[in-house]
């Protein structure tokens, strides 16, 4: 999966903040693109653009070889992403790709999917059970 | 907050002036002095086979299906209304970017046939 950081900045404040600040947090900064949305262009086709402060807010989205959006989520800038469901987004998302099964609620690699189809109509409960969500 | 605006809008007159004409390279913003109001911060020697010019990206790149008025070209459109919905093509864009300490341009579309995660943030050096 390749990741793509998009905010207002210029590339010019991206490098800096690589060489001043993130290179402190993960050893040679990080190796994704930090992309540069001056004027919140890009932000605004995505609907993430945040007219008064000038800024993209929180904005993630997940998107399939296909280029295709699977998912997204948008949070305001006080409250930080959580990765590992983003990761486990990823992954069920590529497993529906690849099986064509769907993944119930709190899936991870390894817990039981849905095979939809006729018989699992009113027959969920028989497979699935609102514990394995957790 | 302030302070950051106005650095970004400084940082914006920058980026806007380099490469603007053909044949004409600028050096990164290393050797820029920052503050100055002149416009003649840019170098007319160029390295040899360096990749220091990186032209401005397009932003936003409308789909050519899309049907346009009479007389229109299919250029990208000044403004484009927000297009992005779960389970549609991914609007395709063009930015400048910066990656193991280069500056390039990247397109959504490079990156057909791979799974990506794209990521807005409001700020560098914020704080979350």
């Amino acid at each position: 999966m390749d990741v793509l950081a998009v905010s207002t900045d210029s590339r010019f404040s991206h490098k800096v903040w690589q060489e001043t600040e993130l290179s402190k947090m993960v050893p040679h900064g990080v190796p994704f693109p930090l992309l540069a949305d001056s004027g919140g262009k890009i932000g605004k086709v995505y609907g993430v653009y945040e007219d008064d402060a000038g800024v993209d807010i929180r904005g993630r989205f997940i998107i399939d070889p296909d280029g295709v959006i699977q998912g997204m989520e948008v949070l305001t800038p006080a409250v930080g992403r959580n990765v590992s469901e983003l990761i486990r987004q990823v992954q069920a998302f590529q497993h529906v790709r690849k099986t064509g099964e769907a993944t119930p609620s709190g899936w991870k690699p390894g817990k039981p999917t849905l095979k939809p189809g006729a018989d699992l109509v009113d027959g969920v409960w028989k497979v699935w059970k609102p514990e394995m969500a957790f | 907050m302030i302070f950051r605006l106005l650095c970004g809008s400084l940082l914006l007159m920058f980026s806007g002036i380099i490469c603007m004409s053909e044949g004409q390279t600028a050096s990164a913003a290393g050797s820029s002095p920052v503050g100055s109001k002149n416009v003649t911060n840019v170098e007319t020697k160029s390295k040899q086979g360096s990749e220091s010019c990186v032209e401005p990206a397009k932003g936003p790149i409308a789909p050519t299906q899309q049907q346009s008025s009479v007389g229109e070209t299919s250029e990208r459109p000044l403004s484009m209304p927000p297009m992005a919905r779960v389970g549609k093509p991914a609007p395709d864009f063009e930015a400048n970017a910066f990656q193991n300490g280069k500056f390039k341009n990247i397109k959504l579309s490079d990156y057909k046939g791979r799974w990506v995660a794209l990521c807005f943030y409001p700020g560098d050096f914020t704080f979350v």
